[in-house]
């Protein structure tokens, strides 16, 4: 399966800041992936990775800060708010995370919006509402709401909505959320089943399960923990920047001499000051060991020194500072 | 999206039905004061249409025929007849006055013409009233029948008629010309205007001419603050409906946050969302203005003036509806404009 000019998903650099309360997050750096035609691409990473915000960013819903979209060839950030409404009818179709239904409407119904949206009217939208129901194993189910329907016919009923205009892109976000484990395998067959010649499926999931079924597995948080490097001293003059805030990083520092300070870059680009850390302590272990980038800044202030640590090895040293506390007091 | 804004009313129908409900009574009661306007002047032109002629005239400088007593003597009214343009005139008497029936006090104006004349009681076919005799209207609360008072003098009613009244419900009381003048004028020769018909081309300085049409002015004027008074009040009326409306409208629109920024993600434009709200709003308000048609003569029969709804004002509610649905949906606006298709993606 090929990434053509009209056909699949390409991203280039991509970057996605925004303000958060006081702060900028950035769940988004520099993230460059593919996925062709017909594939079943899955996007792994837990809470926090950006997988969401891909999506979204796919769906024409965010623009980027930087860097390239392209779905079958079209990048939704550079369409007119009507062209967007066109593109997000029937060029990609989204599943929520939360199935999203309309609580008002039938399962026939809600899966006939998009039909409806589109300008299509009559007896046409009624067959072509029915044919996605069975092509999603719910004809039984038309005439029901979403409030009696199980989770995983409710993600079917949305699964059905986001192909009512037969899309060539689908953007499933954490399908399999909500959803025991009978459910669960329902709508992965289901996904699995919709990647084919001329429809690229892509999945965001902090659920390893479906990764078996995938034609390719793109992870947004890789696993830092890999780093597994012996421990270095470094020195650092009066001002240098350890790291920043957003960035990635699998180290963990241990101040020896001098005084660093951990500091969080605001919004509006003025630093707010959040602790000074001096001999013998340690920072910069949660980004590391959860997989998240960093939240904030690490900067010198008068010259120090300290040593890094991979995560495995700043375990055994905090493990071994602990012991050597506990026989000591 | 009819399907949708429908669906949403069904699923929302309490919510709603009450909505409905209580800008129909408000449509009800703008209608209901709309009436009382309109009766002011329904009343007020039978009253002086009554009288059988096409104008009055009276002493000049004093007020119209039914809002003003100044004497002239009867030879006035044969100055009257030789005024050219002048076909018909005879004396009439109207004056004030509180009468006590079976049922209580009421005020009303004293109507009295001779024999046969004008200001005769306006009963096609009714004999000459002799002396204690008296035509009430339905308003007096006395029946057919009845003997009632007016002064010291007792008056027997031999007839009713219906909506013949001035200044929103006070009863006209038709007496014969010779027993108003004993009531009121120890029986003196007199009268407080001419009634004539014809249109005389020339009016001695002494007298003033009123058309029926200015009559029937001069007794409105009197009302002049009370109508304009309840003109605003309609108006008011139709902001309180467009308020009620906008209220159920915002909330619905709020509990559907997330289903216009689902819809938005899947390609709803904001126009489509406000399509919607505005269709929901406007459904309710021509709802409401069909029921208030309805309950309006239920209502009318607690009201104990006279109503008269203008056929215009029953056309122009369901305008009024439409427009006031339209405002209303305002409400709901700044939501589907403003709701960021991204919360279809929150979790929750």
């Amino acid at each position: 399966m090929t990434v053509t000019e009209r056909s699949g998903i390409t991203v280039r650099d991509l970057t996605m800041e925004y303000v958060s309360g006081d702060y900028v997050v950035r769940p988004l750096d520099n993230l460059s992936l593919e996925a062709g035609d017909g594939e079943l691409v899955v996007l792994l990473g837990p809470s926090g990775s950006g997988k969401t915000t891909l999506l979204s960013v796919l769906a024409g819903i965010l623009t980027p800060t930087s860097g390239t979209v392209g779905v079958c060839g079209r990048n939704p950030s550079k369409l007119s708010p009507d062209e967007l409404n066109d593109y997000r009818r029937a060029t990609v179709g989204i599943v929520f995370q939360g199935f999203n239904l309309i609580a008002s409407l039938s399962a026939r119904e809600n899966a006939a919006v998009p039909l409806r949206l589109s300008g299509m009217r009559g007896a046409a939208v009624r067959r072509r509402a029915d044919e996605l129901l069975a092509q999603v194993n719910l004809a039984d189910r038309a005439g029901h709401r979403p409030g009696r329907m199980s989770g995983g016919q409710q993600q079917r009923v949305a699964i059905a909505r986001a192909l009512a205009l037969n899309p060539p892109v689908l953007l499933a976000d954490e399908p399999t959320a909500h959803l025991d484990h009978v459910q669960v395998e329902g709508v992965i067959t289901l996904l699995r089943r919709l990647a084919e010649p001329g429809r690229t499926v892509l999945v965001s999931t902090h659920d390893d399960r479906m990764i078996p079924l995938a034609d390719r597995v793109i992870e947004l948080a890789p696993r830092i923990s890999e780093d597994t490097g012996p421990a270095e001293e470094l020195t650092l003059a009066k001002g240098d920047v350890l790291f920043e805030q957003g960035s990635r990083g699998g180290r963990v520092y241990y101040v020896e001499a001098g005084r660093m300070e951990i500091l969080r870059v605001q919004a509006d680009g003025t630093e707010e000051h959040l602790i000074y850390v001096e001999p013998p302590a340690y920072f910069g272990e949660m980004g590391p060991m959860l997989g998240l980038p960093r939240s904030a800044t690490a900067r010198a202030v008068t010259k120090s020194v300290l040593t890094s640590y991979s995560v495995r090895d700043f375990r055994h040293r905090a493990g071994a500072d602990e012991r050597a506390r506990g026989s000591g007091g | 999206m009819w399907v949708l804004t429908f669906a949403d009313v069904r699923m929302r129908a309490r919510q709603f039905a009450i909505a409905t409900i209580g800008t129909a009574l408000v449509f009800s009661m703008a209608l209901v004061i709309a009436g009382l306007s309109g009766g002011f002047r329904a009343e007020t032109r039978r009253s002086v249409e009554g009288v059988g002629g096409d104008g009055f005239l009276v002493t000049a400088g004093s007020g119209g025929p039914f809002t003003s007593v100044s004497l002239m003597p009867s030879t006035v009214v044969d100055q009257v007849r030789r005024l050219p343009g002048v076909t018909r005139a005879d004396p009439i008497l109207v004056f004030q006055q509180r009468f006590s029936s079976p049922r209580g006090f009421v005020y009303g104006p004293v109507i009295a013409g001779p024999p046969g004349g004008l200001g005769a009681p306006p009963v096609r076919g009714l004999a000459p009233l002799r002396h204690g005799e008296a035509v009430v209207d339905d308003l007096a609360k006395v029946k057919v029948g009845e003997t009632f008072t007016i002064g010291n003098e007792r008056f027997r009613a031999v007839r009713r008629v219906h909506g013949y009244s001035i200044l929103g419900g006070l009863p006209n009381v038709y007496i014969s010309l010779a027993d108003a003048q004993a009531l009121a004028f120890s029986g003196r020769d007199v009268e407080t205007a001419v009634a004539i018909r014809g249109r005389p081309t020339s009016v001695p300085r002494t007298l003033a001419l009123y058309t029926n049409q200015q009559a029937r002015q001069d007794v409105l004027d009197r009302l002049g603050n009370a109508v304009k008074s309840i003109d605003i009040f309609v108006r008011l009326l139709w902001l309180v409906a467009a308020v009620i409306i906008g209220a159920v409208v915002y909330l619905s629109s709020l509990e559907r946050l997330r289903d216009f920024a689902v819809l938005k993600a899947i390609g709803s434009s904001s126009r489509q969302l406000y399509a919607g709200l505005a269709a929901q709003a406007v459904l309710i308000a021509l709802l409401a203005a069909a029921v208030a048609i309805g309950l309006l003569p239920l209502i009318a029969t607690f009201i104990p003036i006279p109503l008269a709804v203008p056929v215009f004002e029953l056309y122009l509610l369901p305008i009024v509806a439409i427009v006031v649905g339209l405002l209303a949906s305002l409400s709901g606006l700044r939501q589907a404009v403003r709701v960021d298709p991204a919360l279809a993606f929150a979790s929750g």
